[in-house]
């Protein structure tokens, strides 16, 4: 039977592959599409896909119901449960293996074309397969079933996700895509990227739980009359799970959204605890609290003096006093801003980039603004471009400023990527641009720039750079070890030169000094475990250590600086790296975040802080 | 120890509020040649599918004994529920892959020549029933179960049938259960009949009691109150009744001439009488 469906389903799908090959053809022979080719197929080929897993579910006793072969089939030697694991087992194999072809034809050749990445597809084409599959035995008429099937799908997975939603919204917070915030979809917002993902996955996993639950456990009754013992049961099992799936459901995106909770909190340096709640902030204090009805992100917070610097649901910057509870817009973003988060302090200057509504997208430009200017001003603009900045009519990279420094009167930024290997790039203040390295790769976080030196990291060597009298940089040390470090606030970084005397990171087992006088690299201690171990480096002279030991371990955080590392504070069962566990640097103080509390200490000593 | 190969508890089929099977408890022998038959919408049908597999009983029990499992068992059905898009060819390929069929080629019947490459689609319905029914043949059934196919069958056809299935019985000792209303070629093949009536079964007994306790007499004058009748023809010109159960000492009292009754129509006066009761109630 498997393998008589296996070819039946394997010349069907042969078919299908073929018409969808040539469909674009078509298209473009006809001019009803423009070219390239692969622009128009991976659109017909992932809603082909689509289309197919529907089918394939919804085909399951296709050819016995046609052919009158129905009978036949139940009376094969095999239980309920044989026969259905050949028909779903064959057609699983043929869906798996399309959608293998699917990730092959998105990494080879139509990553720029496609709708979905193939992780993403999955979330839509196989929940669409068993629930088409689930409900075939149910329904004779086949256009019937598809409509269904599509209908169930169409109703299922919104309320999936509208119920991750509410138990999010419990726990006091969102997520980056919720519907009532606007699409496009943009982010960040109070709930980190991975577990909004997380969520976005039990939204779409969770319908298919009483689906396919129902199927199994009901199939055992089906056979050639309309059963009413077979619906009876498959209705029973289906609502049984859907409870238990919307239980599940409730609890794991509960669970989820408290343990992230930690980051929609920030300890400010005089020790306040600012909380980011939906459309409301509120600063926790001694005394009473302030409430500050606007909604801000959480996420890549400047902080100067007793000013917080923070983006606002449309990528306004907002300026918070935390002194007074007073917010002030200091830079109206346009819409295009909106997946631009970032901003970055110096001296009496705040900037940050944007791209111009009325130019192509690809315009890329700084804005730099008076800080504590008492209103709104017209900022300074300065367009920025490069050749690799454009591709296809569209930004290719994000930017980070991680410098700034004034020549002969004119001042000059440093431009960091995400997420490209290409770069940095120095732009003047009259709009010149200079790729510091050309031809070289320089991917994000690995590059600093203090003392007028920039200093490059990659896996296995420490480069550092000084000005040419030309206004190039040139190598003068080089160190082939590795030395790193993770400096979390280069997103929202002060960028004040200020001299530093070193810079400390993690070199094999021991954490090194480099000195920035003589260039050199010497070890300052020894740790206890290389795995789990890291360097938290704060821009430009405050470094921490952080050891977690092993499962159920604890967690030790130690301060790096000229008398070496000098144990903080050790956090008793705080395995970092565990589902639920995770310590979070901040301006004033760490917040560890464990699965069912959430704690804050404060910086120099650590201390634990209660609001 | 007990001969039985299949045994039925309490076997309960319900359409909607119907129960088309109800609560019936039945053993069937190896080896032995039942025939089923009763008035339309019996359950004879359902009962056989049942037995198959083909529908799930909503109560009750088909234990299977003497090692019979599915692979040993046939059904023919009066829908005659194959593949039909296949050709000859395939449709024995696929059943003999599934049943484990050792045999590489599918027993054929004298006289009958089909094509492999002729599709299930474009055969006659007696083409068909007996193509089917080799293929039911070539997995040396223990068990075959045969649902209303002879009716369709032309006298040739069917004797080339009935050939295959006595054969059956003796190579494999095949328990043959069959729903069946055509006598003519079949009286002598059941030895035991069961008729089947409003789910459950009224009669069962084995062909040569029953003929023994069926006898018919013409009516002439009064009908003694203390002979049962089992059915009686409606014809003016000739009233018939049948007698059930038929004791030899009415053979004189009674000054009626019984008369002997074949099968088919001792099968017809049950299914009568089935009918004058269901008019009565």
């Amino acid at each position: 039977m498997f393998k008589k469906e296996l070819a039946d389903v394997s010349k069907q799908t042969l078919f299908f592959l073929a018409a969808v090959l040539a469909l674009p053809a078509a298209l473009i022979l006809l001019k009803v599409s423009p070219e390239p080719y692969l622009a128009v197929l991976m659109p017909v080929f992932q809603g082909g896909l689509l289309f197919w897993s529907l089918f394939l579910g919804a085909s399951l006793f296709g050819r016995e119901r046609r052919e009158r072969a129905t009978e036949y089939a139940l009376t094969l030697p095999y239980s309920r449960a044989g026969l259905l694991g050949r028909l779903v087992g064959a057609r699983a194999a043929v869906l798996a293996a399309l959608w293998i072809l699917s990730w092959i034809v998105y990494a080879g050749w139509g990553s720029s074309y496609s709708a979905f990445p193939p992780l993403a597809l999955a979330l839509f084409y196989f929940p669409l397969f068993i629930i088409s599959v689930s409900l075939a035995p149910l329904i004779e008429n086949f256009i019937a079933l598809c409509l269904v099937s599509l209908a169930a799908w169409y109703v299922t997975i919104p309320a999936s996700y509208i119920l991750t939603l509410a138990a999010v919204r419990l726990k006091g917070l969102y997520i980056p895509w919720e519907v009532a915030k606007r699409i496009p979809l943009r982010g960040p917002d109070t709930v980190p990227a991975d577990f909004a993902t997380a969520f976005a996955v039990i939204a779409f996993i969770l319908p298919i739980i009483p689906f396919a639950a129902a199927l199994l456990l009901s199939f055992r009754k089906f056979d050639i009359r309309p059963s009413r013992a077979f619906v009876k049961r498959y209705l029973t099992a289906f609502a049984v799970f859907l409870v238990g799936a919307v239980g599940l459901g409730f609890v794991a995106a509960s669970a989820m959204a408290r343990t992230s909770a930690y980051q929609s909190f920030y300890i400010t340096s005089g020790q306040k605890v600012v909380e980011f709640q939906p459309y409301r902030v509120k600063i926790h204090q001694a005394g009473e609290d302030i409430i500050i009805k606007d909604s801000l992100s959480w996420w890549r917070i400047q902080e100067v003096g007793p000013y917080l610097y923070a983006r606002d649901d449309d990528a306004n910057l907002i300026r918070l006093n935390t002194a007074d509870g007073t917010a002030k817009m200091v830079f109206k973003a346009q819409k295009e801003d909106r997946s631009l988060w970032q901003q970055w302090a110096y001296r009496d200057k705040i900037a940050l980039f944007s791209r111009s509504a009325s130019a192509p997208l690809s315009l890329l430009s700084l804005v730099i603004m008076d800080r504590e200017a008492p209103e709104r001003q017209k900022p300074q603009i300065i367009p920025c471009r490069h050749p690799f900045l454009e591709t296809e009519g569209r930004l290719a990279a994000n930017p980070y400023l991680f410098g700034t420094d004034v020549r002969e009167g004119q001042a000059f930024w440093l431009i960091g990527f995400f997420g490209r290997q290409k770069g940095p790039l120095r732009l003047w203040e009259d709009g010149r641009v200079e790729e510091l390295f050309p031809g070289e790769s320089c991917p994000v976080h690995t590059v600093w720039f203090v003392n007028g030196l920039l200093l490059r990291f990659d896996k296995d060597s420490l480069k550092i750079y000084r000005e040419n009298g030309d206004g190039g940089y040139r190598l003068v040390k080089s160190h082939p070890e590795s030395f790193s470090f993770s400096s979390w606030d280069f997103l929202s970084r002060e960028l004040d030169p200020r001299p530093v005397r070193a810079v400390y990171g993690k070199h094999g087992d021991r954490v090194a000094r480099l000195d920035l006088e003589t260039l050199e690299l010497k070890d300052v201690a020894q740790l206890r475990t290389a795995v789990g171990a890291q360097v938290i480096a704060y821009f430009p002279d405050r470094f921490y250590l952080v050891e977690t030991g092993e499962e159920g371990g604890s967690t030790r955080v130690s301060a790096i600086g000229e008398r070496g590392v000098t144990l903080l504070r050790e956090f008793e069962n705080a395995p970092l790296g565990k589902w639920g566990y995770a310590l979070d640097f901040q301006g004033g103080g760490v917040i560890l975040g464990r699965p069912e509390k959430i704690e804050m200490y404060a910086f120099p000593d650590l201390k634990e802080l209660r609001y | 120890m007990s001969d039985n190969i299949l045994e039925i508890r309490n076997l309960t089929v319900r359409f909607r509020k119907r129960a088309a099977v109800d609560a019936v408890t039945v053993a069937f022998r190896r080896g032995e040649a039942v025939v089923i038959a009763g008035p339309n919408g019996a359950g004879k049908s359902t009962f056989l599918r049942c037995l198959a597999g083909a529908i799930v009983p909503d109560r009750g029990r088909v234990l299977y004994r003497q090692g019979l499992s599915r692979k040993n068992i046939g059904f023919l059905s009066d829908r005659l529920s194959l593949y039909e898009g296949w050709t000859l060819e395939e449709a024995w390929m696929f059943h003999r892959r599934e049943f484990g069929i050792a045999e590489p080629a599918r027993p054929t019947f004298q006289g009958i020549d089909l094509a492999p490459r002729r599709r299930i689609k474009n055969l006659s319905v007696g083409e068909r029933t007996l193509f089917h029914l080799s293929l039911l043949m070539a997995q040396k059934p223990a068990v075959l179960l045969i649902d209303e196919v002879l009716h369709a069958l032309d006298p040739y056809l069917r004797e080339r049938f009935l050939e295959a299935v006595i054969e059956a019985m003796d190579e494999f000792q095949t328990a043959v259960i069959m729903v069946n209303h055509v006598f003519q070629e079949t009286a002598q093949l059941p030895e035991r009949v069961m008729i089947m009536d409003r789910g459950r079964f009224g009669l069962d007994e084995s062909r040569e009691d029953l003929e023994r306790k069926v006898k018919k007499a013409a009516v002439a004058g009064e009908w003694p109150a203390e002979i049962p009748v089992l059915f009686e023809t409606l014809s003016d010109l000739r009233k018939e009744r049948y007698v059930y159960p038929f004791r030899e000492e009415w053979a004189g009292k009674s000054g009626l001439d019984f008369k002997d009754v074949a099968l088919g129509e001792i099968v017809k006066a049950f299914i009568g009488g089935a009918y004058v009761q269901k008019r009565a109630r």
